[in-house]
């Protein structure tokens, strides 16, 4: 059997290898720590930027009645020529002025046979035909014809807050024409109002 | 592939809504004749065949089964051009009739004199209300007499309060 001892001289070629071995292993520490440190000291200043906040937008609307008429009164028992008014208020109730559309549509036999007639009206409207100040108020989009589809109604764009409410009146009226066909017969009408908030601008400046 | 999409907002949209509704719905007009001999199915005719040189009497009952109140428009035609030389009368209760008169316990509404072809218009009537009417005639010539009964439409007024 034949033993090593590790402690005791080796031989010349060993020691050499050895001193080889030592010495490498000294420059792969040194060349690391070079690397790691950066050959000079470098001196680093920061300060924040004023802050401010963003918040985005909210886009609502609130459809009230006005007038004392209520909005969900149901008529019945129209004869062809009769006419009714509703007044509406449409509010922004959201952040930010929005461009407001509307839609007017009736389900059943007599959605072809009603008319719809919008106009705005700077102050409170009073009744009548002439209910803005003795005026018709200023037409919101062309009457005519709910049809089944609706008719489209372009509120422009309103601002937000109570003080800058558009003031409507709806002028409904069952077209004279009406055949006797739809006698006895109902429909649903509906005012929907939707304002809209599209992005993409340039915010810079506020 | 390359699919352009044109229309669509380049920039998502954010909306609100908010929608109110209420109900309408339309009259119905109509008349009918209370069911007896020569009142058509629908009830809205009744039809006799006069005789020449006699005078005639007929009683009918019409009732507005609108559900508006409205005039109704009785309508008399002849088969052929005879002259008639009676009278429609309109009474508001029925006729107590014996064989050689007729009385009305209300009040009577002579609605005019008339030719064949004429139409005469009742006063304004509540819904299920009606008048007892009575015709009288002589004809000139055998023919066949028509009374009709129409609910007229009445004219449109303002409903915004009612």
């Amino acid at each position: 059997m034949t033993t090593t001892d590790l402690h005791a001289p080796a031989c010349p070629a060993a020691r050499a290898r050895r001193r080889r071995r030592l010495l490498t292993a000294l420059l792969a520490v040194g060349g690391t720590t070079l690397v790691g440190t950066g050959a000079l000291a470098s001196w680093n200043v920061s300060k924040d930027a004023a802050p401010s906040s963003v918040t985005a937008a909210t886009a609502a609307v609130e459809v009230l009645p006005a007038n004392g008429m209520p909005l969900t009164a149901s008529i019945a028992n129209l004869v062809p020529g009769d006419f009714f008014y509703r007044y509406v208020d449409v509010r922004n109730d959201g952040s930010t002025a929005a461009a407001f559309t509307g839609l007017v549509s009736a389900t059943g036999a007599l959605a072809p046979w009603l008319d719809v007639e919008v106009a705005s009206c700077p102050s409170a409207w009073s009744t009548g035909q002439l209910g803005c100040a003795g005026a018709a108020g200023t037409p919101v989009g062309a009457p005519g014809s709910i049809t089944a589809a609706g008719r489209a109604v372009d509120h422009g764009t309103i601002a937000p807050g109570a003080g800058a409410v558009q003031r409507l009146r709806y002028k409904f009226t069952f077209n004279g024409a009406a055949p006797s066909g739809v006698q006895a017969e109902s429909s649903t009408l509906s005012i929907r109002v939707t304002s809209t908030l599209v992005g993409g601008r340039d915010r810079t400046n506020g | 592939m390359v699919v352009v999409l044109t229309g669509l907002p380049a920039h998502g949209a954010w909306q609100g809504a908010a929608t109110t509704t209420s109900t309408v719905s339309s009259a119905r007009l109509s008349a009918e004749f209370a069911a007896r001999p020569g009142v058509s199915a629908d009830r809205a005719t009744w039809s006799t065949s006069t005789l020449a040189g006699v005078l005639s009497a007929e009683h009918l009952a019409v009732t507005n089964t609108s559900s508006v109140p409205t005039t109704l428009v009785l309508t008399l035609r002849s088969s052929s051009l005879v002259s008639l030389g009676g009278q429609l009368e309109a009474c508001s209760t029925a006729w107590t009739t014996t064989a050689v008169s007729a009385t009305c316990g209300g009040s009577v509404l002579p609605l005019t004199s008339a030719a064949a072809g004429q139409a005469w218009t009742t006063p304004a009537m509540a819904p299920g209300t009606g008048a007892h009417l009575r015709l009288r005639w002589t004809a000139t010539a055998v023919t066949t007499l028509t009374l009709s009964a129409a609910a007229a439409a009445p004219p449109g007024r303002d409903r915004t309060t009612s």
